[in-house]
């Protein structure tokens, strides 16, 4: 009996482990096929090294773009993320900057700085959002429109600057964060080459800390001396040159960064705008599009670019980023159990199942199962229910695979695009891409199961996000 | 059994990382050598630019202009970005002077090399020496097989350098099919265009190539005002492709003349509304004042575009059109309509 007993519980240990270490395995291969997908896209179709040659290609076909600038009580960023727009490259475009109820100075700095005055300009109400006060423009920069709103979110602004837009594809993107000069060049790319079915593209974005700006322009890209930002730059790059490039070449795209992307207007109004009751309106707009257009059964693409780049402000404090970290999970949560019926269903082609199928393996079970491994295994192995087997196995899915990716994805950037200018810079980067394995990684999912946790007792809003601005010293805004 | 499989896993993830690591050291190492090899590029290319433009012909230059242009990468990126700053005989001085030290049997041999960067830097720069050798060489490199964006820069060089091929010559070697190219191959068609319309006129008119192919061809045409293109953009206005007859268009509104109007006055009524918000547009830059009641018509399309476009057109006639917005917007039953013309109302008032 007692022999039975103790049978049982040690196939049950060894049961949940494996459990653990197949979730973990099957991430890890996730991971390693996004690595070889987009090492073969990048390779066979590199990006263009040149902005003159972008010019050449694209100037007389590139369609008018309006660039959609959220701005909340970001007085420390807004001159300079304005006059970097205005120093884009590109033959035809507007900036309309959405102050959304700021209480800050954000709208008197831009009213000194560009000398704006109140002008109308007609629009329809396509999308619904919060009354808009006064729309402005510049007396010396014609291409800058300001809307004066009440506060209502992110989403409420996006859709209040869609509104008033007249171009056929506009540019989503956050007011702290810097576009180089011909990233607009290098993202409409998809939308000439393929105008009929490309209705959204993304770019990448990489962290602005440790980077010098000058005037709005990055003049040397450069790497943070925060740890915890230097532990981002390699998570970021993982995120987008792996992972989002891959699930583009896939054609099951599921998330362009709300930092960074361009959509065509009459597209996304097709299917209501943003939606204002969620925090993870940048993946919940890209779920709508291919719900709506896989429901119309449309032929459509929705692209990313690795070139075209967007510099932001990553946080520098384990507080701030555990914050954004949650929010990021609960936005990723909402957007999945709104849309359950599109996951593993056929009816909506590779992204119902890859796509959604990406985000319950690796978004919502991989945390999950991580965090028990962690709890669970070295108990169960000091216990003396588990072989060293089973304890090697569930760190090579915890540690070691993680190691071969993010130092996998590195090397990918460092082969194809070059980015990172200095060798000790990079000597850095690939210490980095080592120990995030050991603590971050683990970290990340703490503040995952935390998002999770948010996300069932239903919490609502952004939370408290510090800005530096690009040199200065931090200050807190409350979204 | 169960314990094979798991050791497996821990030994396949040591070799990953292993593997990894070891790639990202060696380009690391790589990555190193590289900078100090760009480095010595940058300096090289700088002194030799600084030279040329600084210094004037002077007795033992070719020793001087030998040692500063070793590198043949060096010669190439320099003839290119002085090409940006300055043309005309003062250009043709410095690569005479640079001829003098064999400059363009260099660059042709760098054609020859297998780094498709170097071979698309090349090639730029032997656009400026139109002799038969070059553009010998420049059909040669353009036949090497090669993404179709470097094979169309080294296509643009052979034309700046005097060839005059048909565009089959050209075409040869392009998959027409893939639209991701259609930028460059239009970016080609403009090049050709601006020396001689007349191959890609040939080419428009044999219209044996895929829509979007003929439709970048027929808006050249019309962007580099070509005029004596005008009987293709007619024949071509009654394409049964829509995405031609809209290029059509385009191209007549660019040249902003045609004969016989009653090929725009057809497209107004088009089945397709990118043809009819083209056919709007053509009116309002051909400035025909025949047909605003046309425009004012299309100001209640169905589709946006459409009204857009006839309510910008009617903008451009001056009072007349003006009027017709003011009637629209005061008194038009039909609600799109009204709201077009007060929008571009606004603009006009606003400008």
């Amino acid at each position: 009996m007692t022999d039975n007993m103790s049978g049982l519980i040690i196939s049950g240990a060894q049961v949940v482990t494996l459990f653990i270490i197949s979730v973990g395995l099957f991430q890890n291969v996730i991971y390693f096929a996004q690595l070889i997908l987009s090492g073969h896209e990048l390779s066979s179709n590199p990006p263009v090294r040149r902005a003159a040659l972008l010019w050449k290609r694209y100037a007389d076909l590139a369609p008018p773009i309006a660039i959609l600038s959220p701005a909340y009580n970001e007085e420390l960023t807004i001159i300079e993320s304005v006059r970097s727009i205005l120093s884009l490259e590109y033959p035809s475009f507007e900036i309309i900057v959405i102050n959304d109820g700021s209480s800050d100075q954000t709208l008197e700095r831009l009213k000194e700085a560009f000398d704006l005055v109140p002008t109308h300009r007609a629009f329809s109400q396509a999308t619904e959002h919060a009354p808009i006060r006064c729309i402005y423009k510049s007396t010396h920069q014609s291409r800058l429109i300001v809307i004066d709103k009440e506060n209502g979110g992110k989403s409420d602004a996006l859709n209040a600057g869609i509104n008033v837009s007249r171009a056929p594809i506009f540019c989503s993107m956050d007011a702290d964060s810097i576009l180089e000069p011909d990233a607009l060049l290098r993202a409409v790319g998809p939308f000439v080459d393929d105008p009929t079915r490309v209705i959204a593209v993304g770019g990448t974005v990489r962290l602005a800390n440790g980077c010098k700006i000058e005037n709005g322009r990055l003049v040397e890209v450069g790497i943070p001396r925060n740890p915890l930002a230097l532990l981002q730059v390699v998570e970021y790059l993982r995120a987008f040159l792996m992972a989002r490039l891959a699930w583009s070449k896939l054609g099951a795209i599921t998330i362009i960064s709300g930092t960074f992307g361009l959509f065509k207007r009459r597209c996304v109004l097709a299917v209501g705008g943003y939606s204002k009751d969620t925090v993870g309106e940048d993946m919940e707009l890209v779920i709508k599009l291919h719900r709506h257009f896989q429901n119309e059964g449309k032929p459509y693409r929705i692209a990313y670019v690795p070139e075209p780049v967007c510099w932001t402000e990553a946080p520098e404090s384990l507080k701030v980023l555990g914050r954004q970290r949650s929010r990021w999970h609960r936005g990723s949560l909402e957007t999945f159990f709104r849309h359950k019926d599109m996951f593993l269903n056929p009816k909506y082609g590779r992204v119902g199942v890859l796509g959604f199928g990406n985000i319950f393996f690796v978004d919502i079970l991989g945390p999950f199962a991580e965090v028990l491994g962690y709890i669970l295994i070295p108990l169960l192995y000091f216990a003396g229910l588990l072989s060293h087997e089973y304890l090697l196995a569930f760190l090579a899915v915890s540690f070691t695979f993680g190691v071969a990716v993010s130092v996998g994805s590195l090397a990918l950037e460092e082969i194809e695009l070059k980015r990172i200018p200095r060798t000790r810079d990079l000597v850095l980067l690939t210490l980095m891409a080592i120990f995030e394995n050991f603590g971050y990684r683990q970290l990340s999912n703490v503040w995952r199961m935390i998002g999770t946790v948010q996300f069932l007792r239903r919490k609502k809003g952004w939370g408290e996000m510090t800005r530096i601005g690009f040199g200065r010293s931090p200050v807190t805004r409350k979204d | 059994m169960i314990h094979i499989e798991l050791a497996v896993i821990w030994y396949s993830s040591l070799v990953l990382a292993a593997f990894s690591v070891t790639c990202m050291v060696t380009l690391v190492v790589n990555r190193f050598i590289t900078n100090k090899r760009k480095l010595r590029r940058q300096t090289g290319q700088a002194t030799l630019t600084e030279y040329l433009l600084t210094t004037d012909v002077e007795d033992g230059e070719y020793q001087t202009l030998k040692s500063l242009t070793q590198s043949s990468v060096v010669l190439a990126l320099t003839i290119s970005e002085i090409s940006t700053i300055m043309r005309g005989p003062a250009f043709d001085a410095i690569l005479e002077r640079l001829k003098t030290c064999n400059a363009e049997m260099r660059l042709i041999k760098l054609l020859d090399r297998r780094s498709p960067q170097q071979r698309v830097v090349a090639a730029e720069a032997l656009a400026y020496f139109p002799t038969d050798t070059v553009r010998k060489a420049l059909w040669k490199a353009y036949a090497r097989p090669a993404p179709a964006h470097q094979r169309i820069i080294i296509a643009q060089a052979l034309v700046l350098a005097g060839a005059r091929p048909e565009l089959a010559d050209f075409f040869a070697h392009l998959d027409l099919t893939r639209s991701e190219d259609l930028a460059d191959m239009t970016a080609l068609f403009k090049t050709i265009a601006m020396q001689n319309p007349e191959p890609v006129i040939r080419r428009a008119k044999i219209a044996y190539d895929p829509p979007e192919v003929r439709a970048a061809l027929l808006r050249t045409l019309g962007h580099c005002g070509a005029i004596e293109a005008l009987d293709l953009f007619a024949r071509d206005a009654h394409d049964a492709s829509p995405v031609i007859r809209a290029a059509a268009l385009d191209a007549i509104g660019a040249i902003g003349f045609l004969p016989d109007l009653s090929v725009v006055s057809d497209a107004l009524k088009d089945e397709a509304s990118e043809v009819r918000a083209e056919a709007a547009r053509t009116i309002g830059l051909l400035m025909e004042q025949s047909h605003v009641a046309d425009l004012i018509t299309l100001t209640s399309d169905q589709d946006w575009d459409v009204r857009f476009r006839a309510a910008k057109s009617l903008s451009a006639f001056g009072d007349v059109g003006i009027d017709a917005l003011k009637s629209i917007a005061a008194h038009a039953r039909n609600d799109r309509a009204s709201a077009t013309a007060q929008l571009i109302l606004d603009e006009v008032i606003e400008a």
